[in-house]
């Protein structure tokens, strides 16, 4: 295997292919704090992508309910035990965050699905993972948050309602796609090298010419979002909405545009965007690039599961109220230095929270224009401290998209049309 | 559905498992609870109802564990720093029916969130 640089992990890691980077790279931040798994997201993806007969079981966007759910039941679970198998002990994280681009999480000391896969039986297999049931592919959200009734009656809700399932202390909505890895899984598995990562983009793709269906990468990817198609037998996988994102699709007017779930995002968790990469892997400085800011600069937005190994592409501001420990566990341990920033935001984080779904397009850069002071106050000890400041997204082309404020205008219905459309 | 019931000696099975937490997590949750309906404008008495009302089960659950004397600093705490927000509203040249409803409300809100 060659060696690679895995900056979410802060070292060098075993990978079954050189390292190769694209010159710019798709990724996205969601703010899992304001998700209310209205899963208009997965709703947007699964009629745009994945109607078709034999794609049933398939959400490449989905909304899940941690940590009791998962789709499939138990990805994660399954993939972070296996891990524990495979290196007793030993999957923790030594070192600090710090302002090193090279590891700004510090250093996970253990071994990633990579490294662990010399438990592996054939030994020929490249990747630790494993294959879903199909039980586990068919119930999305099951016993999540539906009322299931009496234990071994079926069909049928409890009648006084006493029953319902509560959760006891905290939980929280995990919205999830594919995460267009640096080091993707599903790609390094694939025997036929049917998955490729697009140079221009970093979109992770299967040629549907070129697979087989052997199922390789739906076994390795960790987050389990390649799926196979039973009627077609090949395998399938977000697309990145890539239309949209080369600015074909006839509303953007050649400018590009965000994914489906993304522009459907109703809680306004969701900002995808395009950054720029090193030819060393990292993401080259961007100051003013939303994304860049929010991951590299105010440090809120933490990988999922970095210690997977696979540098994926999805960004999560973690919820405050979710146990530390539980949270480390998922993101990092940069967990601890997120939830501070995001509780106690400062100016420049407060208005670049605003840019979050104003526009469907995608935004390149960000200016902040100072306004007025217009709030102050103390809570838990802490000053808050609110600017009217005006946040300007500009495009790739360079021009303005949009402007918006940091004080939210209220808008209410007048009586007469409470319920107009 | 899923072909079987649960299998509740399946270790993966968390139905019906509860995690652990210590007061601390329940604290932070009622803080974001509080926060964010002083924020929609809640007052001091619709946000302890919605505290004491078990069918708004997390933060019922926080106001079991913690007590309403907890609950209510918390309140208080929040109202102190986010209860003073204005909205400014705006008609679009239409009679508002029932404004006088919500000139009640906003002068409430103007109050730091306390009844007249």
């Amino acid at each position: 295997m060659a060696k690679v640089h895995n900056w979410q992990i802060g070292r060098e890691m075993a990978y079954p292919y050189e390292a190769a980077f694209p010159r710019r790279q798709f990724a996205f931040v969601f703010n899992i704090n304001r998700c209310i798994a209205c899963q208009s997201c997965t709703m947007a993806c699964k009629s745009t992508w994945t109607f078709n007969k034999g794609q049933e079981h398939m959400w490449w966007a989905n909304v899940e309910t941690k940590p009791y759910g998962g789709y499939p039941q138990f990805w994660d679970v399954k993939i972070l035990e296996l891990l524990e198998k495979a290196n007793s002990g030993n999957q923790h994280w030594s070192g600090e965050p710090s302002a090193d681009p090279k590891k700004p999480y510090g250093q996970f000391d253990g071994q990633t699905i990579f490294e662990a896969q010399k438990m592996l039986t054939p030994d020929s297999a490249r990747i630790l993972g494993y294959l879903p049931t199909d039980e586990e592919w068919n119930s999305p959200n099951i016993y999540e948050d539906n009322p299931v009734g009496k234990k071994g009656v079926r069909n049928q809700f409890d009648q006084s309602g006493v029953e319902l399932p509560e959760h006891k202390t905290w939980f929280f909505y995990l919205a999830r796609i594919c995460n267009h890895c640096s080091y993707p899984a599903c790609l390094a598995a694939c025997p036929r090298k049917a998955i490729y990562k697009r140079p221009e983009d970093g979109i992770v793709l299967i040629d549907q010419e070129q697979c087989r269906g052997y199922r390789k990468c739906v076994e390795a990817c960790p987050y389990k979002k390649t799926m196979y198609r039973g009627n077609t037998r090949v395998s399938e996988k977000c697309i990145a909405c890539y239309p949209r994102i080369e600015g074909k699709d006839p509303e953007s007017g050649g400018q590009p545009l965000e994914t489906r779930c993304m522009t459907a995002c109703i809680g306004q968790i969701r900002m995808q965007g395009l950054v720029k990469m090193n030819r060393d892997g990292t993401w080259a400085e961007d100051r003013y690039h939303p994304l860049y800011y929010l991951v590299h600069v105010a440090k809120v937005a933490l990988p999922l599961y970095p210690q997977f190994g696979t540098e994926p592409n999805g960004y999560y501001i973690p919820p405050r109220w979710v146990p530390r420990d539980y949270l480390r566990q998922m993101f990092g341990p940069g967990v601890d230095e997120a939830i501070e920033r995001y509780t106690n935001p400062d100016r420049e984080l407060l208005a670049v929270l605003q840019l979050f779904r104003r526009s469907n397009r995608i935004i390149f850069r960000y200016e902040i224009k100072e306004g007025p002071k217009i709030y102050e106050a103390m809570l838990r000890g802490k000053k808050i401290t609110v600017y009217n400041d005006t946040v300007i997204a500009y495009g790739q082309d360079g021009k303005e998209i949009f402007r918006t404020t940091v004080e939210e205008p209220l808008h209410v219905r007048p009586a007469q049309h409470a319920n107009s459309i | 559905m899923p072909y079987n019931d649960p299998d509740p000696t399946d270790p993966n099975v968390l139905v019906g498992v509860v995690l652990p937490a210590d007061a601390e997590a329940m604290r932070e949750m009622a803080y974001v609870f509080a926060e964010e309906f002083v924020r929609m404008g809640y007052d001091r008495k619709f946000l302890l109802a919605l505290f004491r009302n078990p069918l708004y089960a997390g933060a019922h659950g926080a106001y079991r564990t913690l007590g309403e004397e907890a609950i209510l600093t918390i309140i208080d705490e929040c109202l102190a720093a986010w209860g003073g927000i204005q909205f400014s509203i705006l008609d679009f040249g239409l009679p508002i029916e029932g404004g006088e409803e919500i000139q009640d409300r906003k002068s409430k809100i103007q109050n730091g969130g306390r009844e007249r």
